[in-house]
């Protein structure tokens, strides 16, 4: 058995010495992989970073042709609108109450009783003879008649009379005279009250008289009381009399043209408020403007009462009309039932709204308004006084105008500015002549109004180099007059141009800075020889003054180790780059069609900025120019092939270390100093081509 | 990650030099009173020697290929070089295919309900293949397309597959006398990963200066999602499959058998991928200006661009594959008391991709060299390559109460003796215990 078990480990060495393959170090190899990787070409238009300014002239030569626009001046430039508000608190001048007329007859069978019960005989033999005629009549003296109760509670409580008038009018129906009447009207609540006193001598048969009183300064009360104190009735002697116990005397009381400063009453429709002004605009200098076209802007309106009863109100401008309608806005303060006050906020918009601003043609910034309120009738007693008000708050804000007319002024405008160049941007070094190049200030001017244009300075800026070039000569000393359009042609643009060449500056010398940036300080002065009293200066949304950088530069010219180069971040991580690559060749296939000789490097540098490597490790490689015939075209491109080999440890540097990659190339025409021009189908081609070395481990 | 999950499948395919038949148990299937037989005839379950019950676990491993030779491809540092990346192209033809695999018996045990004896069998398996026509396929994987500057390659039949399921199955034996035993399996199985590559093409062109490559191409594949990891209650497929065999005693020497083993199918739900790339020409990372556009992330761009052309349309559906089914005869003859020759054929009879491949021929002998020690060797000719010779020792251990049994052997040893003459190899080995 010992035997035996001694085959176990002989069974264990076996498979352990069999195991050749360890599959926990993984298989591996290496690949040879190649790919192209890029393809690009380099056309002019990549050199001079924005293709848009390159144009093509009819021989396929190219030149660059470049707008950038140095200022602009806008109609808010000119006109700035003010907000204007106007801010009210408007009060009661007096309330008025309505007009109420009472009524009350007195017959002869009353006055006929009232002697009988006062034991007069007189009164029974009135009463007996009803219906008779008596011979004679005997005067009766001394009547008087009980109170007569005037209840005036459906039309007010109480008021305090600023103004008012009280008429009575006594109608005699009676076949005698009446005489010595005392009449009184008093407030029925307050003792020995008297409102109104009167005395009348005497009312013959069928005839009416008429007193008035006034009760002003008084306070009077709904319930008020009318008394005849005194009454005599009196017929000539002997004169046969009817007698006719219905006759009567009419006693008819008018209180009218009531103005209170106080009253609890209900009242009627009433005009409370009427504003009729006018609002000047102050745009300051000495601008006149006598039309103005809203583009943007708003009305507003905010309102708040007092006033126990709804007040209508309106307010128009009659001078802002649109598709012929003026402003008008209307609105009712309604009282809020709690706090018994209303309140209100509008917003109109004005937008296309022509606002006259001359007032009958005879003035300038000046616009009227009309503002009312109007009192509702509500048949409900509210109680008011004149401390009661309407606070308003109005005015026109924000108005952007999108026409104008009238005279801008008088002004100054300065303009401190750069502009940056960038078709130069990708060129970094070497130095190239233009042939011909041509700069104006171009101009152009659709505002109503001239001006005068005065460079004080402009300078060309190379930031690379630090060099600047200060444009001189008469171009930029002899200030320039710039017109405008008149009315009425409207949209119209004149154009002034200032050409700056050798002639009449150093331009060539700026331009050959290569300048990345232009810097100008330049002055227009508006209206400088203009006339206030023309208003024939005009502007609309559209309108621009502006001034124009234009350049035409034909890419003609000698360049002599011109760099172009650009900075590109390099970020070559894991998952792109993968470790399995021990390294190989990046392949630079290029065909140049330029006339150009190309020296072509990269660097890649650090994050501090430390070039670590370089593409080439054995300097810039060259590309040849292509070859020109007798007319300076090229007929047929230089070819090259560029091999850069790097191993694992050049490309782990590069992986963990590179953040940016420069790619320079350094461009010199061939042949030597002689200006070539620039055709569109010119361009470098090239491909780079990765062939690595890839280790697959599994 | 799992370009390099594709990489490691397809090389190892690609790699593996043996025969695909180098499972059938050319040597196993003779050892009928060791639990691990029964996974080759299921009638096996009748020699099996135990009163309780009996247990074991066997795992076998195999790859191979039908051209190439194994010399070299695992060397001390497991590294393949040019020279070597360089012969095994050279030696491949036409209709070359791989396999690789293994087979784990997890637990396999044996009982008895009452004079029945009954199996229950765990198993996980994985099984792959890959072909292709053109020697150049497997150049372009090890060499890369550097070599192939200005040639066209051109691929009309590439396949592959990698099937990896487990299975529960039970088997019991039909009384068919004393002299003929006859057994049968039934088993339920879990699919938990599937790639296949049906057949397809391709046309690569690199340009002698390498700016250009051209591809024109068509391929699908079908793979279950999560592919590169599976649970153990992943289920991206479920099938069944049956097996039966049955071996009979002709005289006390000499016996037969016959068998066929895994018959079934798995269904699969598995994404379709499809792509048809029509003679695209790449050029690079087009950059319109290098003066004006970031070079940041160019090379995420290029490989962006690469794999935008390659990516597939994916859509997900159903998917049936069979299993591996394989068919078994033998004869056997008892030499001695201690000695037993064998000869068998083995089938496995399913197309992969344009190949079809041979029966497999094999005789065998073991003898008991001491007690409990068998030991055997094999010889082989036929299926996907044409030879190959094994050796299996097996070793028991009898105590008064159990019976301790190890297993250790190949079918082909010739790619692990003579690496430049084999093709392939594999290697198995198990435990297994029974009670009395």
């Amino acid at each position: 058995m010992m035997r035996n078990y001694l085959l176990v480990p002989l069974f264990l060495l076996l498979i352990l010495t069999s195991c050749r393959f360890k599959p926990r170090e993984g298989l591996n190899w290496e690949q040879n992989l190649v790919a192209p990787l890029v393809k690009s070409r380099i056309s002019i238009e990549d050199i001079l970073t924005d293709s848009s300014v390159v144009h093509v002239n009819p021989d396929n030569s190219m030149q660059i042709v470049y707008r950038n626009t140095l200022t602009e001046l806008f109609l808010s430039d000119y006109l700035v609108v003010p907000d204007t508000s106007v801010g009210s608190k408007i009060t009661l001048d007096s309330l008025s109450l309505a007009t109420d007329t009472l009524e009350q007859d007195l017959t002869l069978g009353q006055m006929a009783r009232a002697l009988k019960e006062n034991g007069d005989p007189a009164g029974d033999f009135i009463l007996n003879n009803h219906g008779n005629t008596i011979p004679w009549f005997q005067d009766i003296v001394g009547q008087s008649s009980p109170d007569i109760e005037i209840d005036a509670s459906a039309f007010f409580e109480e008021a305090d009379l600023i103004s008012g008038q009280m008429v009575v009018e006594i109608i005699n129906n009676l076949p005698v005279s009446i005489s010595n009447v005392v009449f009184n009207l008093r407030n029925d609540t307050i003792a020995f009250d008297t409102l109104v006193r009167k005395t009348i001598a005497v009312i013959p048969p069928n005839t009416t008289a008429v007193e008035s009183a006034s009760l002003a300064g008084k306070t009077v009360y709904s319930k008020m009381a009318a008394q005849l104190e005194n009454l005599d009735l009196t017929a000539p002697l002997f004169q046969p009399i009817p007698i006719d116990t219905n006759d009567y005397v009419r006693f008819r009381i008018i209180v009218k043209d009531l103005s209170a400063s106080r009253a609890t009453a209900v009242f009627p429709a009433q005009r409370v408020l009427d504003d009729f002004g006018r609002i000047r605009y102050d745009f300051g200098d000495d601008l006149a403007i006598t039309r103005l076209k809203v583009g943007s802007g708003e009305l507003r309106i905010r309102a708040f009462s007092t006033i126990q009863d709804t007040i209508q109100f309106s307010y128009k401008l009659p001078t802002a009309i649109k598709d012929g309608l003026p402003v008008s806005v209307q609105e009712r303060l309604i009282p809020d039932p709690v706090a018994d006050t209303a309140g209100a906020n509008i917003v109109f918009d004005l937008e296309d709204y022509y606002i006259d601003l001359t007032v009958n043609g005879d003035s300038t910034n000046l616009f009227p308004y009309h503002l009312t309120g109007d009192l509702i009738y509500s048949g409900v007693k509210q109680t008011m006084d004149l401390s009661d008000s309407i606070d308003l708050f109005y005015g026109l804000f924000e108005i952007k105008p999108s026409y104008i007319e009238g005279y801008l002024g008088k002004q100054l405008f300065a303009f401190d500015d750069s502009v940056e160049l960038d078709f130069f941007d990708a060129i970094q070094g070497g130095s190239i002549a233009l042939e011909k190049p041509e700069v104006t200030l171009t101009i152009l001017n659709s505002i109503g109004v001239d001006g005068e244009l005065k460079i004080n300075s402009l300078n060309g800026h190379n930031s690379r180099t630090g060099q600047t070039v200060a444009l001189t000569g008469a171009a930029v000393t002899t200030p320039v007059e710039v017109l405008g359009p008149r009315l009425p042609n409207v949209g119209q643009a004149l154009l002034t141009k200032i050409d700056f060449n050798s002639g009449n500056s150093n331009i060539n010398d700026l331009l050959n800075l290569l300048p990345d940036r232009i810097d100008f300080n330049m002055d227009v002065e508006v209206n400088k020889y203009g006339n206030p009293g023309l208003l024939d200066n005009f502007a609309t949304n559209e309108s621009r003054f502006s001034a124009f950088l234009d350049m035409q530069v034909p890419l003609h010219g000698i360049a002599d180790q011109l760099i172009l180069q650009d900075t590109v971040v390099v970020n070559i991580s894991e998952g792109t780059m993968p470790e399995g690559i021990e390294g190989g060749e990046l392949n630079l296939i290029v065909s140049n069609d330029f006339p150009f000789e190309a020296a072509v490097q990269m660097y890649f540098r650090d994050a501090v900025g430390n070039i670590i490597d370089s593409l080439f490790t054995s300097g810039n490689q060259v590309v040849p120019a292509g070859q020109v015939d007798q007319n300076g075209i090229v007929q047929a491109p230089g070819e090259s092939t560029i091999f850069a080999g790097f191993d694992k440890e050049r490309l782990d540097q590069i992986r963990l270390r590179s953040t940016e990659a420069i790619i320079r190339f350094s461009l010199s025409t061939k042949p030597d100093n002689t200006p070539v021009k620039i055709y569109t189908s010119y361009g470098i081609d090239f491909h780079l081509v990765g062939d690595f070395i890839y280790n697959v481990d599994l | 990650m799992i370009i390099r999950t594709l990489l490691l499948c397809l090389t190892g395919l690609l790699l593996s030099k043996e025969t695909a038949t180098a499972q059938f148990g050319l040597q196993t299937g003779l050892l009928r009173d060791r639990i691990w037989s029964q996974s080759y005839n299921p009638a096996n379950l009748a020699f099996s020697d135990f009163e309780t019950f009996q247990f074991g676990s066997r795992a076998n491993v195999w790859f191979g290929n039908n051209h190439a030779a194994i010399k070299g491809v695992f060397s001390e540092n497991n590294t393949i070089t040019t020279a070597t990346a360089n012969r095994l192209v050279s030696e491949l033809k036409s209709n070359n295919v791989a396999n690789a695999g293994y087979a784990w018996e997890l637990a396999s045990v044996n009982v008895k309900f009452g004079s029945r004896k009954w199996g229950f069998y765990l198993n996980q398996g994985l099984s792959a293949t890959a072909g292709f026509d053109e020697p150049r396929t497997l150049g372009l994987l090890l060499n890369g397309n550097g070599p192939y500057k200005g040639d066209t390659i051109t691929e009309n039949k590439l396949f592959g597959n990698l099937r990896q399921w487990r299975s529960l199955g039970a088997g019991t034996l039909l009384d068919l006398g004393e002299k003929i035993k006859l057994g049968v399996r039934l088993n339920l199985l879990q699919g938990t990963r599937l790639f296949n590559l049906e057949s397809s093409r391709y046309q690569f062109y690199t340009a002698e200066n390498g700016t250009n490559l051209y591809l024109d191409a068509d391929y699908t594949f079908y793979n279950t999602p999560g592919f590169r990891s599976t649970g153990l209650f992943d289920l991206h497929g479920f099938g069944t499959s049956a097996g039966a065999g049955i071996v009979a005693e002709l005289n006390d020497k000499m016996t037969i058998e016959a068998a066929v083993t895994e018959l079934g199918v798995i269904f699969w739900t598995a994404d379709r991928n499809t792509r048809s790339i029509r003679l695209v020409d790449y050029e690079g990372v087009v950059i319109s200006s290098i003066l004006l556009d970031s070079l940041d992330g160019f090379i995420d761009s290029a490989i962006d661009s690469l794999t935008n052309l390659v990516l597939p349309d994916s859509t997900r559906g159903s998917y049936a594959t069979p299993t591996p089914v394989r068919f078994r005869v033998g004869w056997s003859y008892s030499i001695c008391e201690n000695g037993l020759f064998n000869a068998t054929i083995a089938y496995n009879p399913f197309r992969r991709g344009s190949y079809t491949s041979l029966p497999l021929i094999s005789v065998a002998y073991q003898h008991e060299v001491l007690r409990g020690l068998k030991l055997g060797a094999s010889a082989y000719g036929g299926g996907y390559d044409t030879f190959g010779f094994g050796l299996v020792g097996a070793y028991q251990i009898n105590t008064r109460k159990a019976k301790f049994d190890l297993l250790l052997g190949s079918d082909n040893l010739t790619g692990l003796l003579f690496s430049s003459l084999g093709r392939g190899m594999n290697v198995f080995g198990g435990i297994g215990l029974a009670v009395d």
